[in-house]
Protein backbone atom coordinates (compact mmCIF):
# COMPACT_ATOMS: atom_id res chain seq x y z
CA UNK A 1 0.00 0.00 0.00
CA UNK A 2 1.18 3.50 -0.74
CA UNK A 3 2.33 5.77 2.08
CA UNK A 4 -0.23 7.37 4.30
CA UNK A 5 -0.51 11.09 4.60
CA UNK A 6 2.64 12.58 6.03
CA UNK A 7 1.03 15.86 6.88
CA UNK A 8 -1.82 16.05 9.28
CA UNK A 9 -2.71 19.68 9.81
CA UNK A 10 -5.69 20.73 7.73
CA UNK A 11 -3.87 23.45 5.83
CA UNK A 12 -1.27 21.05 4.52
CA UNK A 13 -3.40 18.88 2.31
CA UNK A 14 -1.87 18.46 -1.12
CA UNK A 15 -5.27 19.30 -2.54
CA UNK A 16 -8.11 20.85 -0.63
CA UNK A 17 -11.33 21.66 -2.46
CA UNK A 18 -13.57 23.77 -0.26
CA UNK A 19 -17.25 24.22 -1.12
CA UNK A 20 -16.29 24.96 -4.68
CA UNK A 21 -18.86 25.76 -7.37
CA UNK A 22 -18.00 26.54 -10.96
CA UNK A 23 -19.65 26.86 -14.31
CA UNK A 24 -18.54 26.12 -17.82
CA UNK A 25 -20.15 28.37 -20.39
CA UNK A 26 -23.74 28.95 -19.32
CA UNK A 27 -24.03 25.78 -17.28
CA UNK A 28 -23.33 25.34 -13.63
CA UNK A 29 -21.20 22.22 -13.72
CA UNK A 30 -19.95 21.95 -10.15
CA UNK A 31 -21.95 22.51 -7.00
CA UNK A 32 -20.23 22.92 -3.63
CA UNK A 33 -17.62 20.26 -4.26
CA UNK A 34 -15.74 19.40 -1.11
CA UNK A 35 -12.89 16.92 -0.67
CA UNK A 36 -9.21 16.76 0.08
CA UNK A 37 -6.20 14.65 -0.76
CA UNK A 38 -3.13 14.04 1.38
CA UNK A 39 0.39 13.84 0.06
CA UNK A 40 0.99 10.56 -1.73
CA UNK A 41 -2.66 9.63 -2.06
CA UNK A 42 -4.28 8.45 -5.27
CA UNK A 43 -7.86 9.61 -5.52
CA UNK A 44 -10.09 8.30 -8.26
CA UNK A 45 -13.05 10.45 -9.18
CA UNK A 46 -15.80 8.49 -10.87
CA UNK A 47 -18.79 9.97 -12.61
CA UNK A 48 -20.75 9.73 -15.79
CA UNK A 49 -19.82 11.78 -18.85
CA UNK A 50 -20.56 15.47 -18.54
CA UNK A 51 -20.75 15.47 -14.73
CA UNK A 52 -18.11 18.16 -14.49
CA UNK A 53 -15.02 16.06 -13.85
CA UNK A 54 -13.05 17.92 -16.48
CA UNK A 55 -14.29 21.26 -15.15
CA UNK A 56 -13.08 20.20 -11.70
CA UNK A 57 -9.62 19.56 -13.13
CA UNK A 58 -9.66 22.80 -15.07
CA UNK A 59 -10.37 24.65 -11.82
CA UNK A 60 -7.57 22.86 -9.95
CA UNK A 61 -5.22 23.56 -12.88
CA UNK A 62 -6.14 27.25 -12.65
CA UNK A 63 -7.73 27.35 -16.10
CA UNK A 64 -11.26 28.10 -14.85
CA UNK A 65 -12.06 30.34 -11.92
CA UNK A 66 -14.67 29.02 -9.47
CA UNK A 67 -17.43 31.47 -8.58
CA UNK A 68 -17.72 30.10 -5.10
CA UNK A 69 -15.32 28.39 -2.71
CA UNK A 70 -11.65 27.75 -3.29
CA UNK A 71 -9.03 25.17 -4.17
CA UNK A 72 -5.88 25.07 -2.06
CA UNK A 73 -2.62 23.19 -2.23
CA UNK A 74 -0.74 23.18 1.07
CA UNK A 75 -2.75 26.21 2.09
CA UNK A 76 -2.05 28.20 -1.08
CA UNK A 77 -4.89 28.92 -3.50
CA UNK A 78 -4.64 27.36 -6.95
CA UNK A 79 -7.42 29.26 -8.65
CA UNK A 80 -6.37 31.62 -11.44
CA UNK A 81 -2.82 30.32 -11.25
CA UNK A 82 -1.63 27.99 -13.97
CA UNK A 83 1.52 25.92 -13.97
CA UNK A 84 1.21 24.80 -10.33
CA UNK A 85 0.03 21.25 -10.93
CA UNK A 86 0.78 18.62 -13.57
CA UNK A 87 -2.28 18.22 -15.77
CA UNK A 88 -2.69 15.37 -18.21
CA UNK A 89 -5.72 16.06 -20.37
CA UNK A 90 -8.01 13.40 -21.83
CA UNK A 91 -6.23 13.23 -25.17
CA UNK A 92 -2.47 12.84 -25.18
CA UNK A 93 -2.10 16.19 -27.03
CA UNK A 94 1.45 15.43 -28.07
CA UNK A 95 2.61 18.13 -30.48
CA UNK A 96 2.93 16.52 -33.92
CA UNK A 97 5.92 18.62 -34.94
CA UNK A 98 8.01 17.67 -31.92
CA UNK A 99 9.96 14.46 -31.39
CA UNK A 100 9.17 12.42 -28.29
CA UNK A 101 12.02 13.89 -26.26
CA UNK A 102 10.93 17.49 -26.97
CA UNK A 103 7.31 16.65 -26.32
CA UNK A 104 7.94 15.23 -22.88
CA UNK A 105 10.20 18.11 -21.88
CA UNK A 106 7.70 20.75 -23.03
CA UNK A 107 6.77 21.62 -19.45
CA UNK A 108 10.41 22.02 -18.51
CA UNK A 109 11.03 24.11 -21.62
CA UNK A 110 8.15 26.43 -20.65
CA UNK A 111 9.42 26.60 -17.08
CA UNK A 112 12.73 27.89 -18.42
CA UNK A 113 14.78 24.85 -17.41
CA UNK A 114 17.85 24.42 -19.57
CA UNK A 115 17.24 22.00 -22.45
CA UNK A 116 20.20 19.72 -21.73
CA UNK A 117 19.31 19.34 -18.07
CA UNK A 118 15.64 18.65 -18.82
CA UNK A 119 16.49 16.07 -21.47
CA UNK A 120 18.99 14.30 -19.24
CA UNK A 121 16.35 13.96 -16.55
CA UNK A 122 13.79 12.77 -19.10
CA UNK A 123 16.15 10.18 -20.58
CA UNK A 124 16.59 8.64 -17.15
CA UNK A 125 12.87 7.90 -17.02
CA UNK A 126 12.35 6.70 -20.61
CA UNK A 127 13.12 3.00 -19.94
CA UNK A 128 10.59 2.79 -17.10
CA UNK A 129 7.99 4.17 -19.49
CA UNK A 130 8.92 1.69 -22.20
CA UNK A 131 10.05 4.52 -24.45
CA UNK A 132 13.82 4.15 -24.31
CA UNK A 133 14.23 3.36 -28.01
CA UNK A 134 11.79 5.98 -29.23
CA UNK A 135 13.34 9.27 -28.14
CA UNK A 136 13.54 10.55 -31.73
CA UNK A 137 10.09 9.39 -32.83
CA UNK A 138 7.34 11.75 -33.87
CA UNK A 139 3.91 11.16 -32.27
CA UNK A 140 2.45 9.77 -35.51
CA UNK A 141 5.04 7.02 -35.43
CA UNK A 142 3.94 5.87 -31.97
CA UNK A 143 1.10 3.58 -30.86
CA UNK A 144 -1.79 4.80 -28.71
CA UNK A 145 -0.32 3.21 -25.59
CA UNK A 146 3.09 4.77 -26.21
CA UNK A 147 1.52 8.17 -26.72
CA UNK A 148 -0.39 7.92 -23.44
CA UNK A 149 2.77 6.87 -21.61
CA UNK A 150 4.60 9.80 -23.18
CA UNK A 151 1.83 12.19 -22.10
CA UNK A 152 2.02 10.79 -18.56
CA UNK A 153 5.78 11.17 -18.55
CA UNK A 154 5.40 14.78 -19.71
CA UNK A 155 3.04 15.35 -16.78
CA UNK A 156 5.39 13.72 -14.27
CA UNK A 157 8.37 15.68 -15.64
CA UNK A 158 6.68 18.96 -14.78
CA UNK A 159 7.94 18.08 -11.31
CA UNK A 160 4.73 19.21 -9.67
CA UNK A 161 3.62 17.66 -6.43
CA UNK A 162 0.00 17.29 -7.56
CA UNK A 163 -0.85 15.41 -10.75
CA UNK A 164 -4.25 15.50 -12.42
CA UNK A 165 -4.92 12.64 -14.82
CA UNK A 166 -8.11 13.03 -16.84
CA UNK A 167 -9.15 9.60 -18.16
CA UNK A 168 -5.57 8.88 -19.18
CA UNK A 169 -6.44 5.39 -20.39
CA UNK A 170 -9.80 6.29 -21.90
CA UNK A 171 -8.72 6.20 -25.53
CA UNK A 172 -7.00 2.80 -25.39
CA UNK A 173 -8.31 -0.58 -26.45
CA UNK A 174 -9.37 -2.94 -23.66
CA UNK A 175 -6.26 -5.10 -23.72
CA UNK A 176 -3.76 -2.22 -23.77
CA UNK A 177 -5.83 -0.58 -21.08
CA UNK A 178 -5.53 -3.55 -18.71
CA UNK A 179 -1.80 -3.69 -19.28
CA UNK A 180 -1.49 0.06 -18.74
CA UNK A 181 -3.42 -0.12 -15.47
CA UNK A 182 -0.95 -2.63 -14.05
CA UNK A 183 1.95 -0.59 -15.32
CA UNK A 184 0.45 2.61 -13.94
CA UNK A 185 0.31 1.14 -10.43
CA UNK A 186 4.03 0.41 -10.67
CA UNK A 187 4.79 3.93 -11.87
CA UNK A 188 2.70 5.43 -9.08
CA UNK A 189 4.58 3.39 -6.48
CA UNK A 190 7.82 4.82 -7.88
CA UNK A 191 6.49 8.33 -7.45
CA UNK A 192 4.90 7.81 -4.05
CA UNK A 193 5.55 11.43 -3.04
CA UNK A 194 3.16 12.69 -5.70
CA UNK A 195 -0.50 13.20 -5.01
CA UNK A 196 -2.65 11.99 -7.88
CA UNK A 197 -6.21 12.82 -8.80
CA UNK A 198 -7.44 10.43 -11.44
CA UNK A 199 -10.70 10.85 -13.31
CA UNK A 200 -12.34 7.83 -14.89
CA UNK A 201 -15.79 6.60 -15.77
CA UNK A 202 -14.64 3.01 -15.33
CA UNK A 203 -15.55 1.87 -11.80
CA UNK A 204 -13.37 -1.25 -11.99
CA UNK A 205 -10.40 0.87 -12.99
CA UNK A 206 -11.04 3.19 -10.05
CA UNK A 207 -11.30 0.31 -7.58
CA UNK A 208 -8.16 -1.23 -9.00
CA UNK A 209 -5.98 1.88 -8.84
CA UNK A 210 -7.25 4.13 -6.09
CA UNK A 211 -6.52 4.64 -2.43
CA UNK A 212 -9.85 6.41 -2.23
CA UNK A 213 -12.75 6.57 -4.65
CA UNK A 214 -14.99 9.62 -4.90
CA UNK A 215 -18.27 9.45 -6.77
CA UNK A 216 -19.58 12.55 -8.49
CA UNK A 217 -23.25 13.11 -9.19
CA UNK A 218 -24.42 14.19 -12.61
CA UNK A 219 -24.46 17.91 -13.43
CA UNK A 220 -24.15 20.03 -11.46
CA UNK A 221 -21.54 17.66 -10.06
CA UNK A 222 -20.90 17.22 -6.41
CA UNK A 223 -19.27 14.46 -4.35
CA UNK A 224 -21.99 12.04 -3.26
CA UNK A 225 -19.98 9.09 -2.03
CA UNK A 226 -16.50 8.36 -0.79
CA UNK A 227 -14.85 5.01 -0.10
CA UNK A 228 -11.41 4.38 1.39
CA UNK A 229 -10.06 1.25 -0.21
CA UNK A 230 -7.11 1.09 2.16
CA UNK A 231 -9.43 0.33 5.03
CA UNK A 232 -11.02 -2.76 3.53
CA UNK A 233 -10.30 -5.95 5.43
CA UNK A 234 -7.45 -7.97 3.91
CA UNK A 235 -7.64 -11.14 6.01
CA UNK A 236 -8.55 -13.49 3.20
CA UNK A 237 -9.08 -13.15 -0.50
CA UNK A 238 -12.77 -13.92 -0.04
CA UNK A 239 -13.28 -11.21 2.57
CA UNK A 240 -11.37 -8.74 0.40
CA UNK A 241 -13.47 -9.60 -2.62
CA UNK A 242 -16.68 -9.27 -0.68
CA UNK A 243 -15.67 -5.88 0.70
CA UNK A 244 -14.71 -4.63 -2.76
CA UNK A 245 -17.96 -6.02 -4.07
CA UNK A 246 -19.89 -4.08 -1.46
CA UNK A 247 -18.03 -0.86 -2.32
CA UNK A 248 -18.62 -1.40 -6.00
CA UNK A 249 -22.34 -1.88 -5.39
CA UNK A 250 -22.40 1.36 -3.44
CA UNK A 251 -20.52 3.22 -6.17
CA UNK A 252 -22.75 1.81 -8.90
CA UNK A 253 -25.81 2.64 -6.86
CA UNK A 254 -24.67 6.25 -6.45
CA UNK A 255 -24.03 6.42 -10.19
CA UNK A 256 -27.55 5.17 -10.76
CA UNK A 257 -26.38 1.92 -12.33
CA UNK A 258 -27.33 -1.47 -11.01
CA UNK A 259 -25.43 -4.27 -12.56
CA UNK A 260 -23.01 -6.81 -11.34
CA UNK A 261 -19.74 -7.03 -13.09
CA UNK A 262 -16.86 -9.43 -12.95
CA UNK A 263 -14.23 -7.18 -11.49
CA UNK A 264 -12.98 -10.02 -9.27
CA UNK A 265 -10.55 -11.15 -11.92
CA UNK A 266 -8.30 -8.17 -11.81
CA UNK A 267 -8.68 -7.75 -8.08
CA UNK A 268 -7.56 -11.26 -7.32
CA UNK A 269 -3.96 -10.03 -7.13
CA UNK A 270 -4.65 -6.68 -5.51
CA UNK B 1 -2.82 35.21 -91.87
CA UNK B 2 -0.14 32.98 -90.38
CA UNK B 3 0.65 31.46 -93.74
CA UNK B 4 1.98 34.78 -94.89
CA UNK B 5 5.74 34.45 -94.36
CA UNK B 6 6.20 38.17 -93.96
CA UNK B 7 3.65 38.59 -91.21
CA UNK B 8 4.99 40.07 -87.99
CA UNK B 9 3.68 37.15 -85.91
CA UNK B 10 5.97 34.69 -87.68
CA UNK B 11 8.87 36.47 -86.08
CA UNK B 12 7.68 35.14 -82.70
CA UNK B 13 7.95 31.60 -84.05
CA UNK B 14 10.06 28.69 -82.72
CA UNK B 15 13.02 28.91 -85.09
CA UNK B 16 13.68 32.54 -84.27
CA UNK B 17 13.06 31.81 -80.63
CA UNK B 18 15.73 29.13 -80.24
CA UNK B 19 18.20 31.44 -81.86
CA UNK B 20 16.98 34.33 -79.74
CA UNK B 21 17.36 32.30 -76.53
CA UNK B 22 21.02 31.94 -77.46
CA UNK B 23 21.30 35.67 -78.16
CA UNK B 24 19.47 36.55 -74.94
CA UNK B 25 21.75 34.46 -72.76
CA UNK B 26 25.02 35.23 -74.50
CA UNK B 27 24.74 38.66 -76.07
CA UNK B 28 22.46 40.27 -73.52
CA UNK B 29 23.72 38.47 -70.44
CA UNK B 30 20.43 36.67 -69.78
CA UNK B 31 21.74 35.11 -66.58
CA UNK B 32 22.18 38.46 -64.91
CA UNK B 33 18.69 39.50 -66.06
CA UNK B 34 17.31 36.35 -64.42
CA UNK B 35 19.35 37.02 -61.28
CA UNK B 36 18.13 40.63 -61.12
CA UNK B 37 14.49 39.57 -61.44
CA UNK B 38 14.80 36.72 -58.95
CA UNK B 39 16.48 38.99 -56.47
CA UNK B 40 13.65 41.56 -56.78
CA UNK B 41 11.09 38.80 -56.36
CA UNK B 42 12.79 37.49 -53.24
CA UNK B 43 13.14 40.94 -51.67
CA UNK B 44 9.47 41.67 -52.43
CA UNK B 45 8.43 38.32 -50.97
CA UNK B 46 10.58 38.84 -47.91
CA UNK B 47 8.90 42.19 -47.28
CA UNK B 48 5.47 40.61 -47.87
CA UNK B 49 6.29 37.81 -45.40
CA UNK B 50 7.71 40.10 -42.74
CA UNK B 51 4.65 42.34 -42.95
CA UNK B 52 2.03 39.71 -43.78
CA UNK B 53 2.80 36.96 -41.26
CA UNK B 54 2.62 39.20 -38.14
CA UNK B 55 -0.59 40.84 -39.44
CA UNK B 56 -2.01 37.35 -40.10
CA UNK B 57 -1.07 36.21 -36.59
CA UNK B 58 -2.66 39.30 -35.04
CA UNK B 59 -5.85 38.79 -37.06
CA UNK B 60 -5.94 35.09 -36.20
CA UNK B 61 -5.45 35.72 -32.48
CA UNK B 62 -7.83 38.64 -32.05
CA UNK B 63 -11.46 38.27 -33.02
CA UNK B 64 -12.20 42.04 -32.84
CA UNK B 65 -9.26 42.73 -35.14
CA UNK B 66 -10.49 40.06 -37.51
CA UNK B 67 -13.95 41.59 -37.83
CA UNK B 68 -12.51 45.09 -38.04
CA UNK B 69 -10.07 44.21 -40.79
CA UNK B 70 -12.01 41.76 -42.94
CA UNK B 71 -13.78 44.34 -45.14
CA UNK B 72 -10.64 46.42 -45.59
CA UNK B 73 -8.63 43.29 -46.40
CA UNK B 74 -11.02 42.05 -49.07
CA UNK B 75 -11.17 45.57 -50.51
CA UNK B 76 -7.39 45.98 -50.74
CA UNK B 77 -6.88 42.44 -51.98
CA UNK B 78 -9.10 43.04 -55.00
CA UNK B 79 -7.08 46.01 -56.22
CA UNK B 80 -4.68 45.03 -58.97
CA UNK B 81 -1.16 45.54 -57.57
CA UNK B 82 -0.21 47.48 -60.70
CA UNK B 83 -2.83 50.13 -59.88
CA UNK B 84 -0.44 51.22 -57.16
CA UNK B 85 2.24 52.05 -59.73
CA UNK B 86 1.77 55.86 -59.80
CA UNK B 87 1.71 55.98 -56.00
CA UNK B 88 4.75 53.69 -55.84
CA UNK B 89 6.68 55.96 -58.21
CA UNK B 90 5.76 59.08 -56.25
CA UNK B 91 6.64 57.45 -52.95
CA UNK B 92 9.83 55.65 -53.93
CA UNK B 93 11.01 57.29 -57.16
CA UNK B 94 12.60 55.32 -59.97
CA UNK B 95 14.64 52.18 -59.33
CA UNK B 96 14.28 48.87 -57.52
CA UNK B 97 12.24 50.12 -54.56
CA UNK B 98 8.90 50.64 -56.35
CA UNK B 99 9.29 47.14 -57.86
CA UNK B 100 9.81 45.66 -54.38
CA UNK B 101 6.74 47.58 -53.25
CA UNK B 102 4.54 46.34 -56.11
CA UNK B 103 5.63 42.73 -55.66
CA UNK B 104 5.11 42.99 -51.90
CA UNK B 105 1.69 44.59 -52.08
CA UNK B 106 0.54 41.99 -54.60
CA UNK B 107 1.80 38.99 -52.69
CA UNK B 108 1.12 40.03 -49.10
CA UNK B 109 -2.56 38.99 -49.09
CA UNK B 110 -2.28 35.23 -49.43
CA UNK B 111 0.31 35.30 -46.64
CA UNK B 112 -1.97 37.32 -44.35
CA UNK B 113 -5.01 35.19 -45.12
CA UNK B 114 -3.26 31.83 -44.81
CA UNK B 115 -1.48 32.80 -41.62
CA UNK B 116 -4.72 34.02 -40.02
CA UNK B 117 -6.50 30.83 -41.08
CA UNK B 118 -3.61 28.80 -39.67
CA UNK B 119 -3.75 30.53 -36.30
CA UNK B 120 -7.49 30.00 -36.10
CA UNK B 121 -7.15 26.32 -36.88
CA UNK B 122 -4.65 25.63 -34.07
CA UNK B 123 -6.19 23.00 -31.80
CA UNK B 124 -7.47 24.97 -28.77
CA UNK B 125 -6.55 22.02 -26.55
CA UNK B 126 -2.88 22.56 -27.40
CA UNK B 127 -3.21 26.13 -26.18
CA UNK B 128 -4.95 24.90 -23.04
CA UNK B 129 -2.17 22.38 -22.50
CA UNK B 130 0.47 25.10 -22.78
CA UNK B 131 -1.52 27.26 -20.40
CA UNK B 132 -1.86 24.43 -17.89
CA UNK B 133 1.92 24.03 -18.07
CA UNK B 134 2.17 27.66 -17.01
CA UNK B 135 2.95 29.20 -20.41
CA UNK B 136 2.43 32.94 -20.84
CA UNK B 137 0.59 34.08 -24.01
CA UNK B 138 3.96 34.92 -25.58
CA UNK B 139 5.36 31.46 -24.74
CA UNK B 140 2.22 29.86 -26.17
CA UNK B 141 2.77 31.85 -29.34
CA UNK B 142 6.38 30.72 -29.64
CA UNK B 143 6.03 27.10 -28.52
CA UNK B 144 2.62 26.21 -29.92
CA UNK B 145 1.16 28.66 -32.42
CA UNK B 146 4.22 29.46 -34.55
CA UNK B 147 5.25 25.83 -35.14
CA UNK B 148 1.63 24.79 -35.65
CA UNK B 149 1.01 27.34 -38.42
CA UNK B 150 4.24 26.63 -40.28
CA UNK B 151 2.50 24.77 -43.13
CA UNK B 152 -0.18 27.42 -43.47
CA UNK B 153 2.40 30.20 -43.72
CA UNK B 154 4.47 28.25 -46.23
CA UNK B 155 1.36 27.60 -48.33
CA UNK B 156 0.64 31.34 -48.22
CA UNK B 157 4.20 32.11 -49.31
CA UNK B 158 3.90 29.58 -52.14
CA UNK B 159 0.76 31.27 -53.46
CA UNK B 160 2.46 34.65 -52.93
CA UNK B 161 5.43 33.47 -54.96
CA UNK B 162 3.19 32.88 -57.96
CA UNK B 163 1.48 36.24 -57.64
CA UNK B 164 4.78 38.02 -57.03
CA UNK B 165 6.33 36.52 -60.16
CA UNK B 166 3.32 37.57 -62.25
CA UNK B 167 3.43 41.12 -60.85
CA UNK B 168 7.20 41.39 -61.18
CA UNK B 169 7.38 41.34 -64.99
CA UNK B 170 5.12 44.36 -65.67
CA UNK B 171 6.61 46.11 -62.63
CA UNK B 172 10.03 45.77 -64.24
CA UNK B 173 8.72 47.57 -67.28
CA UNK B 174 8.81 50.83 -65.32
CA UNK B 175 11.94 52.62 -64.35
CA UNK B 176 14.50 49.80 -64.10
CA UNK B 177 17.17 48.96 -66.62
CA UNK B 178 17.57 45.23 -66.17
CA UNK B 179 15.53 42.15 -65.34
CA UNK B 180 13.18 39.99 -67.41
CA UNK B 181 10.36 42.54 -67.66
CA UNK B 182 12.82 45.13 -68.89
CA UNK B 183 14.29 42.62 -71.36
CA UNK B 184 10.90 42.14 -73.01
CA UNK B 185 10.49 45.87 -73.57
CA UNK B 186 14.10 46.19 -74.67
CA UNK B 187 13.75 43.36 -77.21
CA UNK B 188 10.55 44.91 -78.54
CA UNK B 189 12.25 48.26 -78.93
CA UNK B 190 15.05 46.58 -80.86
CA UNK B 191 12.38 44.87 -82.99
CA UNK B 192 13.82 41.50 -81.89
CA UNK B 193 10.49 39.72 -81.62
CA UNK B 194 12.03 36.28 -81.35
CA UNK B 195 13.80 37.48 -78.25
CA UNK B 196 10.47 38.60 -76.77
CA UNK B 197 9.22 35.02 -77.07
CA UNK B 198 12.50 33.74 -75.69
CA UNK B 199 12.16 35.88 -72.57
CA UNK B 200 8.51 34.85 -72.17
CA UNK B 201 9.64 31.21 -72.23
CA UNK B 202 12.34 31.93 -69.66
CA UNK B 203 9.76 33.64 -67.40
CA UNK B 204 7.38 30.69 -67.65
CA UNK B 205 10.13 28.17 -67.10
CA UNK B 206 11.53 29.91 -64.01
CA UNK B 207 8.02 30.35 -62.56
CA UNK B 208 7.35 26.66 -63.11
CA UNK B 209 10.62 25.60 -61.50
CA UNK B 210 10.08 27.88 -58.49
CA UNK B 211 6.58 26.55 -57.94
CA UNK B 212 7.79 22.97 -58.23
CA UNK B 213 10.59 23.65 -55.75
CA UNK B 214 8.28 25.35 -53.26
CA UNK B 215 5.74 22.54 -53.58
CA UNK B 216 8.43 19.96 -52.86
CA UNK B 217 9.69 21.94 -49.92
CA UNK B 218 6.15 22.20 -48.57
CA UNK B 219 5.40 18.51 -48.86
CA UNK B 220 8.77 17.75 -47.27
CA UNK B 221 7.89 19.92 -44.28
CA UNK B 222 4.47 18.24 -44.10
CA UNK B 223 5.84 14.73 -44.24
CA UNK B 224 8.52 15.43 -41.74
CA UNK B 225 6.45 16.59 -38.86
CA UNK B 226 2.77 17.01 -39.46
CA UNK B 227 1.67 13.65 -40.77
CA UNK B 228 -0.52 13.06 -37.74
CA UNK B 229 -1.97 16.53 -37.44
Amino acid sequence: MRPESRRNSKSSFAVEVINMSASYGDFQTLDKVCFNASTGELLCIVGESGCGKSTLFNVIAGLIEPYEGDVLSYGVTLSKKTGRVGYMPQRDLLLPWKRLISNITLGAELAGIEKGVAREQARGLLPMFGLAEFEKYYPYQMSGGMRQRAALLRTILTGHQVLLLDEPLGSLDALTRKRMQQWLLKIIKNHADRTILFVTHDVDEALYLADRVLVMSSRPGTIVYEADLRSIPQETAVIKRESLNAIKRQVMDKLGVNERDSYFRHHAHR
Amino acid sequence: MLTNDDHLLTRFGPVDTVEALHTFFFAYDGVSQVVASTQRLLVGLLIASLVGAPIGIAIGVSRPLESASSVLMQFLRMISPLSWTPIALILFGIGDTPVYFLVAIGSVWPIVINTAAGVKSVDPRWKLLAKSLGATPMETLISIILPAIQTHVLTGIRVALGIGWVVLVPAEMLGVDNGLGYSILDARDRLEYGEVTAVILVIGFIGFVMDLASRNLLSKVNNESLSAA
